[in-house]
């Protein structure tokens, strides 16, 4: 019953999109309004369907209606309900409805916030919408049925992968990178249609940066929690692996990084129009790449994803969107030739060029540590694979390089340089980063890596601080309020720039905790018995017992440590160890002490049958919470650029004078 | 829309006599973003070079003669599940990494990346000796880890830990 419903709901909604993709772009092509208004009520209703279809899928896995094929895969009458319903997005088939759901739903918030912009430029982005919804829907009704009917459904099924159930943060991560990857589908649709229409227009390109930092700040935060995800499920100590998966997740993440820097000079100097709209389109097109990575089983091996028909079908229209959007590219880069041109190689913009060269050099080496294995052996048939060394390697100095532009672009001026004064500028934030070295050195850090990054990090602060005491100071010039009245109304008036300082904080914060946490760790591995010890920087850890806890779906093994510190006791960790039914290897639960200054992490790497001891890992990061804190932050300052600038007038917006040195709101 | 479009064009035509002396800090900087390239290009290079990790598949290694089975190996292939065997009083790991074709049975005296499960790709080094392999390290393979397996790799026995 299940699957019949879903399966009506997902072709019903294919057949609409695919008729409201062909209405949007005739209707937008002969200018009839009616062709259009259809297609954006297609769209509406796709979501509609979809919704319905999702709906129907999360009835399935609560109801626990095996007959459903999905369901009988992934669900089990003893996971709980919680897990149950995100379980949704557990395996290939229910993540893909997932997605068109979510693509949906952007598509019905396109129509409904822009129902009053009847240009052509909007048909077509709708129509582009509608197409990717057609693809996907082909899938799901297709290869990727989610819906498919057992004919002897079984009476249980194994339930979803264990590590898979084994947090709460499965609730909350996956929907985040899919807010992210699939909202990047909403700024290059935007882009297509504007440039289908002819070029692009300054709203529309505005248009077109909102809606890529709503997919930007989703993507942030999603990552961040997959980072706390992998840190806290999977009990290496670790938060970032290089793995393809979270490569394919880094990569468009990367790139609408590098389109949000080279918009603000398109959109200040008039300049990179065709660049900056290729960076949107090809961060759309990495997550259809990371979709086809991660989904189609190529990772397994190059000959393992023929098997399904996803593999083929994804590599497909990845090769359609990138020809499209190439060849549209191509025939309207001699319209989109920007008037602007470089003035000084030292200014503003050329420091926004090297953060886009920098950003882009770095995807592409993700991308081909990450792909270099699967073309070797499609190639050449020899098996190899990339160590996580080649992309610290090629890494770290780009991160470097990005890190001490951060610092450069915001106190370069725009257009014509003055080298004298931005020296100038640079002398504090230089002696900010040498006090740091001298003082983290007399501190007793030693490593050249960490000292120069910490280096940076106090120069990009000191010199962003040095800014907005610029700022401050112009203002105050002209209005003599303190500086706790002018600090607000400043921010208040140039969101977006102090949005983009807030973000820049969170990454210098990340870049603290992950330098501190990969480069002054400690770690200890130890069998213990009940009432033995081991020590690990200062921390002494008791094995206090062990405790068997059977749950509905699985069976946890608790090792209960006591922690103290100098002879201080400093509470208990219960790591844990959990054995799932039909699964042998056991899934580990860390126990982690999260605390500003360092975590300490412990893991069950084996435990007793009969319960006289555990083999104990412990590990002491530094500065891990600083990673999730800055994250946030990111986040925060993407939310914070989002909100709507005050609009200025056109004479004020051109003077190189900044905005803010004009007193804005005169105090009584 | 495109008038405007015109117009912006005008300016740019007019100036064109001008642009001789504008162009050179593009180049400049184009020089210098080349010189980064280069130099990012070299680094990516190297750091490839240096750390591919080629490996053979047990049954290359089976199928080959006796002395070119000596010296350090890498051997790499797919856990097979349930074939784990771990002895924490020795601190002894055994297990059995295959390919479609055979299987090979590894003993580790160094502990598995916790990423280490049933069913993972691995490539472990070390020598082989007697139709066994010593390892001296076991690397997990970045691949598939966090995604679902699919149902039909799943072993089929269940087994609860009974006290």
């Amino acid at each position: 019953m299940a699957s019949l419903a879903g399966h009506v709901l997902t072709l019903s909604a294919l057949f609409i999109a695919l008729g409201g993709a062909v209405a949007c772009f005739l209707g937008g092509y002969r200018d009839r309004s009616d062709l259009v208004a259809a297609g954006r009520i297609a769209g509406l209703l796709v979501f509609g369907l979809i919704t319905a279809a999702c709906g129907v899928m999360i009835y399935a896995l609560v109801a626990h209606d095996f007959s459903v094929k999905y369901v009988a895969d992934v669900g089990s009458r003893q996971t709980p309900l919680y897990y149950t319903v995100i379980s949704l997005w557990a395996a290939l088939e229910g993540s893909i409805l997932f997605w068109g759901f979510i693509l949906s739903l952007y598509t019905a918030l396109v129509v409904m916030l822009y129902r009053g912009d009847g240009s052509r430029a909007m048909a077509y982005a709708v129509g582009v919408l509608l197409t990717i919804s057609s693809f996907f829907l082909f899938v799901m009704s297709g290869p990727g049925n989610p819906f498919i009917r057992l004919a002897n459904p079984p009476s249980n099924g194994p339930g979803p992968n264990p590590l898979l159930q084994n947090h709460p943060m499965m609730g909350l991560h996956p929907p985040l990178l899919y807010l992210g990857y699939v909202g990047l589908s909403v700024p290059f649709a935007l882009a297509m249609g504007a440039l289908l229409a002819g070029n692009p227009r300054r709203d529309e390109l505005s248009r077109i940066r909102r809606w890529a930092l709503v997919a930007w700040a989703f993507l942030s935060l999603g990552i961040i929690a997959g980072m706390w995800w992998s840190y806290d499920v999977l009990g290496w100590g670790g938060y970032w692996s290089w793995d393809p998966v979270e490569n394919a997740v880094l990569m468009p993440w990367l790139v609408t990084t590098a389109f949000l820097h080279s918009l603000q000079v398109q959109q200040r100097r008039q300049m990179l129009k065709t660049w900056t709209l290729t960076l949107i389109v090809g961060a759309f097109v990495l997550s259809i790449f990371g979709t086809f990575l991660t989904r189609s089983g190529v990772l397994a091996s190059v000959h393992s994803f023929t098997q399904s028909a996803i593999g083929p079908i994804f590599l497909g229209f990845l090769t359609a969107v990138m020809a499209v959007s190439v060849l549209i590219l191509v025939v309207r880069s001699e319209q989109l030739s920007a008037p602007g041109t470089l003035q000084s190689v030292v200014s503003r913009e050329s420091a926004f060029l090297l953060n886009n060269l920098l950003l882009v050099a770095l995807t592409l080496t993700v991308l081909l540590g990450t792909v270099f294995p699967l073309l070797a052996e499609a190639l050449s048939g020899q098996s190899l694979s990339v160590g996580a060394p080649y992309f610290d390697r090629v890494a770290v100095p780009i991160a470097v390089g990005l890190l001490f532009l951060m610092g450069v672009g915001p106190v370069l001026p725009w257009g014509a340089s003055r080298l004298e004064e931005t020296s100038e500028r640079l002398v504090v934030p230089a002696l900010a980063a040498l006090g740091a070295i001298c003082l983290l050195l007399l501190g007793g850090v030693r490593g050249t890596g960490p000292l120069l990054l910490f280096g940076l990090v106090a120069f990009v602060a000191a010199a962003t601080a040095g800014s907005i005491r610029r700022d401050l100071r112009s203002r105050q010039v002209g209005t003599r309020e303190p500086w706790y009245e002018a600090f607000p109304l400043l921010v208040r008036g140039n969101p977006r720039r102090y949005a983009g300082y807030l973000a820049h904080l969170g990454v210098l914060l990340l870049v603290v905790g992950i330098t501190a946490s990969q480069s002054f760790g400690t770690q200890a591995y130890r069998t213990l018995r009940v009432g033995e010890s081991m020590t690990l920087s200062g921390y002494r850890l008791t094995l206090a017992g062990i405790r068997p806890d059977p749950q509905s779906n699985r069976m946890v093994l608790q090792a209960f440590v006591n922690v103290s510190q100098s002879g201080a006791a400093k509470g208990s960790l219960a790591p844990s160890i959990n054995y799932y039914p039909g699964v042998q290897q056991p899934v580990i639960t860390p126990a982690v002490h999260i605390a500003a200054s360092r975590d300490l992490y412990l893991v069950v790497r084996a435990v007793d049958r009969r319960l006289r001891w555990v083999s104990l890992q412990a590990y002491v990061k530094p500065l891990v919470s600083w990673i999730w804190f800055g994250g946030g932050l990111v986040g925060l300052g993407a939310i914070m650029a989002l909100m709507p600038v005050r609009r200025r007038r056109p004479a004020e917006a051109r003077q190189e004078v900044p905005l803010f040195a004009e007193p804005i709101e005169v105090a009584p | 829309m495109s008038s405007i479009d015109s117009t912006m064009d005008r300016p740019r035509s007019v100036a064109r006599p001008h642009r001789a002396s504008t162009r050179r800090p593009a180049l400049r900087l184009a020089l210098g973003m080349a010189v980064i390239l280069v130099a990012l290009g070299y680094l990516a290079y190297q750091g490839l070079s240096n750390n591919l990790v080629y490996y053979i598949t047990p049954s290359e290694l089976l199928t080959r003669s006796p002395a070119d089975q000596t010296g350090q190996l890498r051997l790499g292939g797919q856990v097979r599940p349930g074939s784990q065997h771990w002895n924490a009083q020795l601190h002894r790991l055994r297990f059995i990494l295959q390919d479609p074709g055979h299987g090979i049975t590894v003993i580790s005296s160094v502990l598995p990346p916790p990423l280490f499960r049933s069913g993972i790709g691995a490539v472990v080094e070390g020598v082989y000796r007697h139709g066994r392999f010593y390892a001296s390290s076991v690397l997990v393979k970045h691949s598939s880890t966090y995604v679902a397996p699919r149902p039909g790799h799943l072993p089929k026995s269940d087994q609860y830990v009974r006290r």
